[in-house]
């Protein structure tokens, strides 16, 4: 039987990355790093909390230490700032014949999302969670989520004409 | 498949030394949560910790002399009731075998890094630094005091702190001093900390075993 050591340093390899790109869209390169350390020095000390499989988890985790970094410096994101936050993450793959929109486009629709809209699609869509892994991570109700991811789909998608210079659709304004 | 997939984030590799180093400060820094709680043994306990990884060694002196540690120095100790104890340091090279005490909790990324040039001279750099370690300058008050800190800085990020109180919290508090300061020493002399461990050990029949806390852990 493997020791509690041993299948958490299995649990880093296989996870640690994706809370990586999680902390990386949220804080940047530099202090996604410190995040993940943290996160995973909190699944370690609550190592019989930790969900199988514990990805939830350790976003939950993950999104509690960045709130918990952004209240000794918090600071409104500007639009650019949060589309660099995006690019530095998002693939390279994107861009191609078939797509209506350009990485570029997408990345910028994203960022005009409220943050609760655009974190709801990106848990789904980059980090491979489920519906109510999702919720959980959020803490909200399933049914709230759902039609939470709803709308930020409704949002994106009204926003993937190519954008102009004129003003952006009514539903990409950012809410908050 | 669209645009948002297409976009999706491929995983990145974990920086190696980064993830090795990140990983044995995780174990260094605490048990995982139910182990803290376990019955410790009052009279004899013996610790092995690295310069990152760590590994609480359950039998006592008889599990510390057979993972070497009884190699290190032993150093005497009174405890503030007078009771004479004794904490026992060594510094010792990262072992590639898996059965070793030493073995390294990441051992794809540190033990593809090992030099034995390199962690022949870190550990040499090591045990100098061991032989000069003056227990009797340690201002145990502050080293408490700079370890109580630290797990202040745990509790207000939500995690655990280290529940040691009396005999037990002043000798972590050593160790963890012993630590940084040997972390620090071998990278003045430009080596690389992940290729040595250290062990750390205290006992004496007097010592831990009296005092209110070891009590109420039961």
């Amino acid at each position: 039987m493997s020791t509690p050591q041993e299948r958490f340093t299995e649990m880093w390899h296989e996870q640690a990355p994706h809370v990586l790109a999680f902390a990386r869209r949220h804080v940047g390169s530099e202090a996604a790093n410190d995040v993940v350390a943290e996160t995973f020095m909190v699944a370690w000390r609550r190592w019989n909390d930790v969900t199988d499989p514990p990805i939830a988890w350790l976003l939950l985790a993950a999104r509690k230490v960045i709130q918990n970094r952004a209240r000794t410096a918090r600071r409104h994101r500007a639009l650019e700032e949060r589309v660099a936050l995006l690019d530095g993450v998002a693939s390279y793959a994107a861009d191609s014949a078939d797509t209506a929109i350009t990485r570029r486009e997408a990345l910028e629709g994203l960022a005009r999302l409220d943050e609760k809209h655009r974190e709801a699609l990106l848990l789904v869509s980059w980090d491979g969670l489920s519906n109510d892994q999702a919720a959980a991570v959020l803490g909200i109700k399933p049914a709230t989520f759902r039609q939470r991811l709803s709308r930020a789909r409704a949002a994106l998608l009204q926003g993937s004409t190519p954008l102009g210079p004129g003003p952006l659709p009514i539903a990409l304004k950012e809410l908050s | 498949m669209n645009i948002l997939e297409r976009l999706r984030p491929e995983p990145q590799p974990l920086d190696a030394e980064w993830s090795a180093a990140t990983l044995q400060h995780i174990f260094a820094s605490s048990e995982p949560a139910g182990a803290s709680t376990r019955a410790k043994p009052r009279r004899r306990r013996a610790v092995v910790a690295g310069v990152g990884a760590v590994a609480v060694l359950a039998g006592g002196w008889g599990a510390a002399a057979a993972a070497g540690l009884t190699g290190g120095r032993d150093l005497p100790w009174t405890d503030p009731v007078g009771s004479r104890c004794s904490l026992n340091f060594g510094v010792n090279p990262v072992s590639n075998d898996p059965t070793s005490a030493f073995y390294p909790a990441e051992p794809d990324a540190v033990l593809k890094h090992i030099d034995p040039v390199a962690q022949q001279k870190a550990v040499a750099d090591g045990r100098r630094f061991l032989a000069s370690f003056d227990l009797n300058s340690v201002d145990q008050k502050k080293a408490v005091a700079d370890y109580q800190a630290v797990q202040a800085e745990n509790v207000a990020r939500g995690l655990q702190a280290d529940p040691a109180t009396g005999d037990d919290l002043i000798a972590q508090s050593i160790r963890y001093l012993f630590g940084q300061e040997l972390v620090s020493y071998l990278r003045s002399r430009g080596d690389n900390p992940i290729l040595v461990v250290y062990g750390f050990s205290a006992g004496g029949d007097a010592c831990f075993d009296h005092l209110p806390g070891e009590v109420a852990r039961g």
